[in-house]
């Protein structure tokens, strides 16, 4: 498990974002707890500093789809429904899990551990560097060698190639061979008499 | 005034549209609108030009917002508007815009000298070549077929269809992405600041203006034709 755990309470109640924060306090987690009302400055707090897990109440979006979607996009991290009141159902699903105002402390404390410790976070990654392999791929790949060419070559399977590949473009944000080819020659890969003839 | 992404009506001030989102030059240039338009409403801009107001409206509000959905029932001759507005963007991007870049390119690499410059010249050309092909087809086959069958010379004995030009509707955004990301992201930077920047603003100018060209072109050309194609098949 990870040690410091940043966890943001987005709740317009000050009786309840207390409450919560005492109990998230109890449990046996090294965290920093930050805690706002309103939309606006969870905007704020988030321009010089990430979060592990962010606890919202839905007023907060008014019960609206497109702000709560908005904030999602923002965040980029699942988050944990804080529920008080009524609230609309349809926002449901875009909670990994929700607490609700009169669970019990054993609920809570149980729901918000699941929550910090799950491994489904879709923290984007943004390392850009390619691995050796994925290296000796693009080599062959900018040279204007086919997938198949490339498994035999690299002695792997089509299937693996055509993985490197993907992650490649992922990494790179590029698409088209004659591009990467360029990208390829930037960066010492290969020479650019190796590529003359793709671009 | 109005702000960007509300939407354009026939009672808007032909000028606010212009301050409001300067691209707005090229859209009234295509349609042949001449600036000068004192505080005239769109409605009466279109009269004078002799264009249809709908058919303005629906093109000028997919430039301010591309997820705008314009409605897709025009008239023959608004049709016909359609496609001369899209000849004019091809006379724009093929004389002016791809000149423009490619010129600024070759400059970029007498000031940095690393190879992989060099390559962007020809990736550029290339680029231009594929583009002007997609253009030289629609402006020689595929619009003169729609020009044909909305004047009914041919009725509907040509065996082309808008099939065929919708597969024959490939992307040609993708390998402008991957040339911005090349400068932005992936080749380092060597005394070319300023003429870097200069052809990162035209490609963005070019993305945005292609966006919604081919918009146009699948949300309401194609839709059109292939009203007209069932029309006269019966």
């Amino acid at each position: 498990m990870k040690n410091n755990y940043k966890i943001l309470i987005i709740e317009p109640s000050i009786i309840v974002s207390e409450g919560i924060s005492g109990l998230i306090k109890s449990i046996n987690i090294d965290l920093n707890i930050s805690i706002t009302n309103s939309l606006q400055n969870s905007l704020h707090l988030s321009i010089d500093q990430s979060f592990d897990g962010i606890l919202v109440n839905p007023i907060i979006f008014n019960n609206c789809l497109y702000a709560l979607n908005k904030f999602l996009l923002h965040f980029n991290i699942p988050l944990l429904g804080l529920i008080t009141t009524h609230y609309d159902r349809s926002l449901c699903p875009h909670f990994v899990d929700c607490i609700y105002l009169n669970d019990n402390k054993e609920i809570i404390i149980n729901t918000i551990t699941k929550y910090l410790t799950s491994k489904n976070k879709t923290n984007i990654k943004f390392d850009d560097t390619l691995s050796n392999r994925e290296k000796d791929v693009l080599k062959l790949l900018v040279i204007g060698k086919s997938n198949k060419e490339i498994a035999n070559e690299l002695n792997i399977s089509i299937h693996t190639v055509i993985t490197h590949r993907k992650n490649i473009t992922h990494k790179l944000g590029i698409k088209s061979a004659a591009a990467m080819a360029i990208y390829a020659v930037a960066n010492n890969i290969i020479d650019i008499n190796d590529s003359i003839d793709l671009v | 005034m109005i702000y960007k992404n509300e939407i354009i009506n026939r009672d808007t001030k032909m000028s606010d549209i212009i301050l409001n989102n300067h691209f707005m030059i090229l859209v009234l240039e295509r349609f042949g609108i001449e600036l000068g338009l004192h505080n005239k409403t769109i409605e009466v801009v279109c009269k004078e030009n002799n264009i249809s107001t709908k058919m303005f409206l629906a093109i000028a509000n997919l430039h301010n917002n591309i997820s705008y959905t314009p409605i897709s029932t025009f008239n023959y001759s608004e049709i016909e508007t359609i496609i001369q507005y899209l000849k004019n963007s091809h006379q724009y991007y093929s004389n002016e815009v791809f000149p423009e870049i490619i010129k600024n390119i070759h400059f970029m690499s007498e000031y940095n000298k690393n190879p992989e410059i060099l390559m962007i010249e020809d990736f550029f050309n290339e680029y231009k070549k594929e583009v002007d092909q997609h253009f030289d087809y629609e402006n020689k086959i595929a619009f003169p077929y729609m020009l044909n069958l909305l004047e009914d010379r041919q009725g509907k004995k040509n065996d082309y269809s808008i099939i065929k030009y919708k597969e024959h509707h490939n992307n040609i955004e993708e390998k402008l992405d991957d040339l911005k990301r090349l400068l932005i992201q992936h080749l380092p930077q060597k005394n070319d600041r300023i003429i870097r920047r200069k052809i990162l603003f035209a490609l963005f100018n070019l993305e945005q203006d292609l966006m919604v060209h081919t918009k146009i072109e699948n949300d309401i050309l194609i839709p059109s034709i292939e009203k007209v194609e069932i029309q006269k098949s019966r």
